[in-house]
């Protein structure tokens, strides 16, 4: 590790930011399924109808 | 760093308890982004090659399809750590290869905002030549003029940072969503015969062909949020809460805005609102009409310098300027594009659009596969802000060669299915399109080089 000057609010950051808890969540099930809903299957039936 | 800045503007993570944006409020900040006069020339462009049925179904499909890429590379990392979407591409291209992501995002977002400010300069010229008030010759004058009046403008109000963006877009959202579908009303409701017999100026012959560009050109329109979207979701505390207004906030409202485009140059053969609300309605809707040019362009213009400004912080000789200095950075191109050659760039927007294309179907893909399925929704945040050899994203020299290779190899398979410039393609293209065949192909040599050469080599911090 290279040894660097860190400002120490950033240090702060990073120390908090490095606690899982203090991390924010990443996507649940009900997100997946709204993005595969509207990212997959709305667009493809939307593709489907103006193909018609 | 300048003492001045706040935390927002730096560049450094945010912690949790500085993200306190709702939901609602990142999706009207997301919103008044995406709504913009782009989406004219986005509709203007499609109505080229469709009629009004199947360029709504491509624009719309491609735009989500797009929308959903850039959710998936962008919003789990920023929300994760709150921070943007280039120190969320480090992990990725290394302390030093991101220095990429940086010259992209600058480059498209000076690019679209080149756009908007000449948009919103010919606007203003035609209205007051449709008013009498000047004569054709000055035109090009009052659109020089227009944009350097801009560009002070948004220097002003950003000065206030990113609570400028947020103040600016509560005012903006119920302005641009009403006079939207009011305008698009006054285009079906005059117009609808001429729309529904309107031919596609350049249809290409082949039916599959013209919707599969239609469907591309929705996908790029989208993809151009990657240098956007990261600076606004990471003042979201998770994922969850930016995951509807990222989809339905910033993908939804540039086709449904592109439809009023797109009916425009079938029916009127003319995209620009300010031209064709003077033809419909008179002065006092073509005066209503350059008041909504101005303020979509302006939430969207807002929120690109914003995002630019942010972005260049990360460049370690940019990391002591002042907030002030950052935004003259991203201003000053645009003023300098918009005053030597608007014409000239204005008459590229689809080549443009292809390089959109080229380099962020390429970016997004190997965010995807590298922290959701490689790294399993985990980074080291320590390393994407501190460094060099032994840090865990120095890889060889600073550069991540799974990332260099994909980024070339995606480069090569969208060059190969569409030429940018001509816009002569090769099959697969009328049944793939190009850019996500590209994401495929960067995102299969990603993973490829990485789990053979880079994670065997002890690199990147997996």
């Amino acid at each position: 590790m290279t040894k660097q000057t860190i400002h120490p609010e950033l240090e702060r950051r990073l120390a908090t930011l490095e606690q899982p808890q203090a991390q924010g969540d990443g996507f649940g099930m009900v997100d997946w399924v709204w993005l595969v809903a509207l990212g997959i299957v709305g667009p493809a039936l939307l593709l489907v109808w103006g193909w018609q | 760093m300048s003492n001045s800045d706040t935390t927002q503007e730096n560049g450094w993570p945010l912690t949790k308890g500085e993200r306190d944006w709702k939901p609602w409020q990142l999706f009207m900040v997301l919103l008044v982004t995406a709504a913009a006069t782009w989406c004219y020339i986005i509709g203007e462009f499609v109505g080229y090659y469709l009629n009004l049925k199947m360029g709504i179904a491509a624009m719309t499909a491609g735009s989500m399809i797009g929308m959903l890429l850039v959710t998936l590379a962008v919003v789990p990392t920023a929300t994760r750590y709150g921070i943007d979407s280039i120190a969320a591409a480090r992990p990725q291209f290394g302390d030093r290869g991101w220095i990429i992501t940086v010259f992209l995002q600058y480059a498209s977002i000076i690019g679209w905002n080149c756009l908007l400010m000449i948009f919103f300069g010919k606007s203003v010229g035609q209205l007051l030549l449709a008013l009498n008030i000047i004569d054709p010759e000055s035109t090009t004058w009052v659109l020089r003029i227009v944009t350097v009046l801009a560009c002070v403008f948004v220097y002003l109000i950003l000065m206030r940072g990113g609570t400028g963006l947020e103040a600016v877009s509560k005012i903006l959202f119920f302005f641009i969503v009403a006079i939207g579908i009011w305008m698009l009303w006054i285009l079906l409701a005059n117009q609808s015969e001429a729309i529904a017999a309107a031919k596609p100026a350049y249809a290409s012959g082949s039916l599959r062909w013209d919707y599969v560009t239609g469907i591309e050109i929705g996908i790029v329109s989208l993809l151009s949020w990657w240098p956007y979207i990261g600076a606004m979701v990471r003042r979201a505390p998770d994922a969850h809460s930016a995951t509807l207004p990222s989809m339905i906030g910033m993908g939804l409202p540039v086709p449904l805005l592109s439809i009023v485009g797109l009916a425009a140059i079938l029916a009127l053969q003319v995209s620009d609102p300010s031209a064709w609300m003077i033809t419909l309605g008179g002065p006092v809707y073509g005066v209503i009409a350059l008041v909504f040019v101005i303020t979509a362009n302006l939430g969207t213009t807002l929120a690109g310098v914003y995002a630019t400004a942010v972005g260049l912080r990360q460049v370690p000789a940019l990391a002591n300027a002042k907030w002030s200095t950052l935004m003259l950075f991203a201003l000053v191109p645009v003023a300098f594009v918009s005053i030597v050659v608007p014409e000239l760039f204005f008459a590229n927007f689809g080549t443009f659009l292809a390089f959109i294309g080229v380099f962020f179907a390429p970016i997004c893909a190997i965010q995807i596969v590298d922290y959701l399925i490689l790294r399993r929704q985990r980074i080291s945040i320590r390393a994407v802000f501190i460094g060099g050899p032994g840090t865990d994203y120095h890889y060889w020299g600073g550069f991540n060669p799974a990332a260099i290779l994909a980024m070339a190899a995606g480069f090569g398979t969208y060059l190969y299915l569409l030429n940018p410039v001509s816009y002569a393609s090769r099959a697969p293209y009328d049944f793939l399109t190009a850019s996500l065949p590209t994401a495929v192909v960067a995102g299969v040599i990603y993973t490829i080089v990485t789990l053979l050469v880079v994670k065997p080599a002890g690199k990147g911090g997996y």
